[in-house]
């Protein structure tokens, strides 16, 4: 019988209900990170949708939706990015570091 | 903007920046209240932070704070802690279990179905509007002529609804006139006598379209501008042909103000048919204008060269740098266009707009264009001698016939 682990060799890895629970908000999060990440998308296809069919009764407020529209993209790139780079550099090591922001 | 148009522009854009933050905003300031955060900053940057973004970091950020709650003063405790520090009771062990869990899951879960399927709803609305909206409705001007009374003389609709509009005083008269839809059942042709009676001084009479749209019908129209002068040359009565493939609204506006009309309707066809084949000179060279940026005089002048018969049309006039062009697309043509010489119309064009410097011919990818030179070269004289004298133009007449 073909074995994936070789449990003569090695220790097994210790799972407790913490390392369980954090493997399932871990996926959680990522689903749900996933299904915002696809919301915002229709968002902004409702938005560039909208100036198109706004467009022949008002222009102002066709370009109004596309600017609200490369706003809210370039608004959002930026927040990400920052928030990637600081997270990831500052935060993510020291744990308690947002509790000490006030964050 | 119009009324439901522009109830849905304010509906989506209230769910989409409204009602969606204001739910999210409510389940992060909850949320955050329980796990001991700043909920306030939180919540702003939830809400504020554009498509989502600062959910996304909310939820990331969030698992680093407990949903632990002290069960006497609801102060959010670390899982290690052993007593509250806010009321100093101790905390049991069985409450670590967080119990608030589940249900604080279930909220997120609903508001995450709700930003899902809301924005999903409103695009496949958009998409059905817009697809509509682009595929199954147009309309288009053919001609606007304004033309004597005296013209319709021989057509008894015509003279029979003068005398009864005559009779009911001053005011706006249309006569509509509505041709069976085309057996290609690509529009149909509406035609429209506007009589103003009381007139007084000179006025520019100009016409405008809009297509159906996904909120409102067609709609037609004319707009007189009172121009003050006392000498009344122009024409009382204006023909108007127009295709679409609804009927549209008549709208009547007289300098820039809606006004009422009377509307009659026959069956009948009540415009004249055009002008002769070979064209009129003494017709075309009162027609004939000094700019090209006198829109009615072109599309009056367009209808004078025959060119309105070969088909559907629109204008467009270059006029924003020298030489002036004036650019006739066809959207249907009757005619073959390719092997359709359209040379004759364009030098009457060339040669009775004074400043126009050339003339495009479209019909879908195929275009005719002819310059002033060009036409010059072809009549062996300048062509804008066309438009200073009523006899060069008879001369040319007869040397198309000859």
């Amino acid at each position: 019988m073909k074995l994936n682990y070789d449990f003569e060799s090695y220790q097994p890895p210790r799972m407790n209900e913490k390392n369980l629970m954090e493997t399932l908000h871990n996926r959680q999060l990522i689903k749900r990170t996933v299904l915002l990440v696809l919301a915002s998308l229709l968002i902004n296809i409702c938005m560039a949708l909208m100036a198109f069919v706004i467009a022949p009764y008002s222009m102002e407020a066709g370009i109004a939706c596309l600017v609200l529209l490369g706003l809210s993209l370039a608004g959002s790139g930026i927040i990400a990015v920052i928030f990637a780079r600081e997270w990831s550099t500052h935060y993510r090591s020291k744990p308690g570091s947002i509790i000490a922001l006030g964050l | 903007m119009n009324m439901i148009a522009g109830l849905l522009y304010f509906s989506i854009l209230g769910v989409l920046f409204i009602f969606i933050p204001v739910m999210i905003g409510i389940y992060v300031y909850r949320d955050a209240t329980t796990r001991g955060m700043n909920a306030t900053l939180w919540t702003l940057i939830a809400v504020l932070a554009p498509t989502f973004i600062g959910l996304i970091i909310y939820l990331i950020v969030r698992t680093d704070h407990t949903t632990f709650q002290c069960p006497k003063c609801n102060q959010a405790l670390d899982a290690s802690w052993e007593i509250c520090p806010k009321c100093g009771e101790r905390v049991p062990e069985g409450i670590k279990i967080s119990p608030g869990i589940g249900q604080k899951d279930k909220d997120l879960g609903k508001i995450l179905l709700a930003v899902i399927l809301i924005p999903l709803l409103i695009v496949i609305l958009l998409i059905i509007g817009l697809f509509n909206f682009r595929t199954t409705n147009y309309g288009s001007i053919g001609s606007v002529d304004g033309m004597p009374i005296e013209d319709f003389a021989d057509n008894k609709v015509v003279t029979d609804w003068l005398d009864n509009s005559d009779a009911q005083g001053n005011g706006i008269y249309v006569l509509a006139h509505q041709e069976a839809a085309t057996a290609d059942n690509s529009g149909t042709k509406y035609s429209y006598i506007f009589y103003r009676k009381g007139l007084t001084s000179s006025v520019d009479v100009s016409v405008d379209d809009a297509s159906k749209g996904l909120f409102t019908n067609s709609a037609l129209q004319i707009k007189y501008t009172d121009m003050g002068t006392i000498t009344t040359s122009n024409y009382h009565l204006n023909q108007v042909e127009y295709f679409a493939s609804d009927a549209p609204k008549l709208a009547v506006y007289v300098n820039g103000n809606k006004v009422d009309f009377i509307q009659t309707t026959t069956n009948e066809p009540i415009l004249s048919d055009g002008l002769p084949p070979l064209n009129d000179a003494r017709k075309l060279f009162e027609s004939r204008i000094e700019y090209l940026g006198d829109n009615s005089g072109v599309i009056r002048l367009i209808d004078a060269t025959g060119l309105s018969q070969v088909g559907q049309y629109t204008i467009e006039l270059k006029t924003s740098e020298e030489p002036y062009g004036l650019c006739i697309i066809y959207s249907t043509n009757t005619k073959e266009f390719g092997i359709t010489d359209f040379s004759s119309n364009a030098i009457e064009l060339l040669g009775l707009i004074k400043n126009l410097g050339y003339v495009e011919i479209t019909y879908g990818e195929q275009t005719y264009t002819l310059t002033s030179k060009e036409a010059s070269e072809i009549l062996d004289f300048d062509v804008k001698e066309l438009g200073m004298s009523k006899d060069k133009l008879d001369e040319y007449h007869k040397s198309l016939i000859d």
